[in-house]
């Protein structure tokens, strides 16, 4: 994969689907097309495609962080002067979104990483290990292990209703390149850019992403409770990941949200 | 492309740890102590260009500028066996070679007398890079050279660098044992005062712990300084793992931040480190919090990153992980979400351990303010008795018997002590959403434990 930053982010709309048209595709030959199947090559395509999703999605968060943080920078170095409280609200509730988005999108991709190149890629060299006899075998295993990669990344047919609700929340995380308007590349330390780089925070904005985040979290968490506990790939397991601490507590079937009430 | 990192090495401790850095990463590395290519390391899948840069194709030269006031500790390197490692260009001494006098005042002075000539060679650097991530500074926070003009250089780079990132791995002098610096609580405080402002993200080392680790852990019973200092290097070595055996996550110094970090204030981080055996591992880092006395107890942790080196079953891991979420063995803030981040990442095939794992946790955790209150409190006592105030008049920042900036700097670090206390709080920032129509009028309301300017 070739996404690094600094990402040539135009300033126009960025979809989650922005990138699709890089594939990911191999011309097989041969023998092995036999195990490397059209079908299977789809799969990986699919599979690199959300990768780059998801990729994208930290990129956007990532570069808001470092917004937030030039930001308090000059703050901090000029902690006499005064701003208007209103200003520094706006501030905290974009940086606690940005949090918890972030949170989100960083479970899941430790969650599809653990899963996908450790979890099932272990046990399907276990398997190619002890249970291929012949060439079919190969290419049944093989399939079985993708299905299985399809599934952890939500992207099986069984999966499809959960997989639209993550891909909003990933489009949740790049619209937050809209949250700071003009420019927040120049970052000067003089008091009348950083009162207009604060009063520049688009809260309206803001408070739309945290309804679109928190609607879609809602969604998910229902989906969850009516999910089959105990599976090892999908909604249950990347929920464990996700609340480690009381944050999303699930009293009786309503997620609750502490201290930050919808 | 590499996202290319500079390390700055300054006044002697700096330099002591820095060497050690860089003898476990050109063995991680494979290369040799003249910076050439063992003949053994051809294995790929690592990126050495992030620390080092080529100076042909065996060559590797460390990106690192060796700064000091005085010669000593350098003329050790110029005239060890890892001589030939640096580049001669980037190693700076002093002119007078008359060291900073355990002096915070004086270090910071030379330091911006001598700005230009160690700019020169941090720009060289950086023109060097395709694709510069930032800086790292190696020093401690309690001598003259590496608090003082540490401090300048922080207050430059962030000047000249404002998009570059900075981190910083700050020795803490040991506060068990009397110090033979003196005036250690004032270069302390100065120095903690830019690690507040102008650092993007500080692993605290504490000598008061890395000798605890050594006298209680490892049965040594008179640590040296070489000792503790090879526990540094271990510890900076793992943590830059990831950037030097990149993965799907964890690849670049900013990703790592952002999510160790999620309030930009509270970016300073702890860190254990455990050889341990597999079956224990996981559990065996969380132990590591310091919940001894009863308000050290209410701590909690904002973010964690377990880096996880070598052939560990990832089953495992979840298994450990599992554990910890259903017995909530870990103290996490109840403000925003909050989870145990784990990196399994390579480890070098060139360097045999006796251990098949490793792992090293990067923390976020409040108790890191009883720290602080620590150099605070010995600040005052130093201070209420005017004590060695002197040597400090004598530059021009405390010139006049001008105290201002030690009054400031306490001021900073007090809020910062009240920050993380406030992260304990469930009301850590309210945020103003109490009454959203507030916050759509422009009116709303950043009450809460914290005072609204603090919140930021």
């Amino acid at each position: 994969m070739k996404g690094h930053r600094p990402m040539p982010l135009s300033t126009s709309t960025l979809g989650v689907h922005a990138f699709n048209f890089l594939g990911l595709g191999y011309r097989v030959d041969w023998p092995l097309s036999i195990v490397l199947t059209a079908g299977a090559l789809q799969i990986y395509a699919e599979i690199f495609s959300f990768l780059i999703q998801v990729k994208l999605a930290v990129f956007s968060l990532t570069d808001l962080w470092c917004s937030l943080k030039d930001l308090v920078q000059c703050v901090n170095r000029n902690h006499t002067f005064e701003h208007p409280e209103s200003e520094v609200s706006h501030f905290n509730i974009l940086m606690k979104l940005r949090h918890q988005v972030n949170h989100f999108v960083c479970t899941l991709q430790q969650y599809v990483v653990s899963q996908l190149s450790h979890v099932s890629w272990c046990r399907f060299l276990h398997s190619l290990h002890n249970k291929v006899k012949d060439m079919l075998d190969l290419e049944s295993l093989h399939m079985a292990y993708l299905m299985d990669s399809l599934h952890i990344c939500f992207l099986s047919d069984e999966t499809r209703h959960i997989a639209s609700k993550f891909e909003n929340v990933l489009q949740c995380a790049l619209d937050f390149r809209f949250c700071l308007t003009g420019g927040i590349g120049d970052v000067g330390i003089n008091q009348g850019d950083l009162m207009a780089k604060l009063s520049r925070i688009n809260i309206s904005q803001v408070l739309a992403i945290k309804r679109t985040f928190e609607r879609n979290l809602k969604e998910l968490h229902v989906c969850y409770l009516k999910s089959p506990k105990n599976r090892e790939f999908g909604l249950s397991p990347f929920w464990a990941y996700l609340k480690y601490n009381e944050f999303y507590s699930d009293d009786g079937n309503e997620m609750t949200y502490y201290a930050f009430p919808v | 492309m590499p996202r290319e990192i500079i390390t700055l090495q300054v006044g002697q401790c700096g330099n002591q740890i820095g060497m050690e850095f860089w003898k476990q990463l050109c063995l991680e590395h494979g290369i040799s102590k003249d910076g050439i290519l063992e003949d053994f390391a051809t294995q790929g899948g690592d990126r050495k260009d992030v620390f080092f840069y080529q100076a042909d194709d065996q060559h590797y030269i460390p990106r690192a500028l060796l700064i000091d006031l005085e010669p000593r500790v350098i003329n050790g390197i110029q005239n060890s066996e890892y001589r030939n490692l640096y580049n001669h260009e980037n190693i700076f001494v002093s002119d007078h070679g008359g060291g900073a006098g355990n002096n915070w005042a004086s270090g910071y002075h030379q330091g911006k007398g001598v700005e230009e000539d160690i700019m020169d060679m941090i720009d060289r650097e950086a023109d060097g890079s395709d694709s510069l991530e930032g800086f790292v500074l190696c020093h401690s926070i309690a001598g003259g050279t590496g608090s003082g003009m540490g401090s300048y250089l922080l207050e430059t780079l962030n000047d000249r660098y404002s998009k570059k990132l900075v981190q910083t791995y700050s020795v803490f002098p040991n506060q068990m044992e009397t110090s033979d610096v003196v005036v250690q609580p004032y270069n302390s405080l100065l120095t903690l005062k830019r690690l507040t402002l102008n650092a993007d993200c500080v692993v605290v080392l504490d000598n008061t712990a890395l000798n605890r680790i050594a006298v209680e852990r490892l049965h040594l019973s008179n640590p040296t300084f070489a000792q503790t200092n090879s526990l540094v290097s271990t510890v900076m070595s793992a943590s830059t793992t990831t950037l030097r055996y990149p993965g799907y996550m964890n690849n670049d110094l900013v990703g790592l931040l952002a999510s160790l970090i999620p309030t930009p204030r509270c970016h300073f981080l702890m860190t254990g480190y455990t050889p341990l055996t597999v079956e224990r591992q996981t559990k065996n880092i969380m132990v590591s919090s310091y919940a001894r006395t009863k308000e050290a107890s209410q701590a909690k942790y904002i973010s964690i990153l377990n880096i996880i080196q070598g052939e560990v079953d990832p089953t495992q891991v979840h298994e450990s992980l599992q554990r910890i979420r259903e017995r909530k063995l870990v103290n996490f803030i109840e403000w925003g979400p909050a989870s145990i981040q784990v990196a399994l990442s390579r480890k070098s095939p060139y360097v045999q351990t006796a251990h098949r794992v490793s792992g090293l946790m990067l923390a976020s955790h409040t108790s890191i303010r009883h720290l602080f209150s620590k150099c605070l409190s010995q600040y005052e006592k130093l201070r209420k008795k005017q004590a060695f105030l002197d040597n400090y008049r004598k530059f021009p920042m405390f010139a006049d018997n001008d105290l201002s900036e030690f009054d400031e700097s306490r001021d900073i670090i007090e809020s910062l002590v009240d920050e993380y206390k406030a992260c304990e709080s469930p009301d850590y920032i309210k945020w103003g959403m109490e009454d959203p129509e507030h916050v759509l009028t422009g009116e709303g309301n950043a009450s809460g434990t914290v005072d609204p300017k603090l919140a930021m």
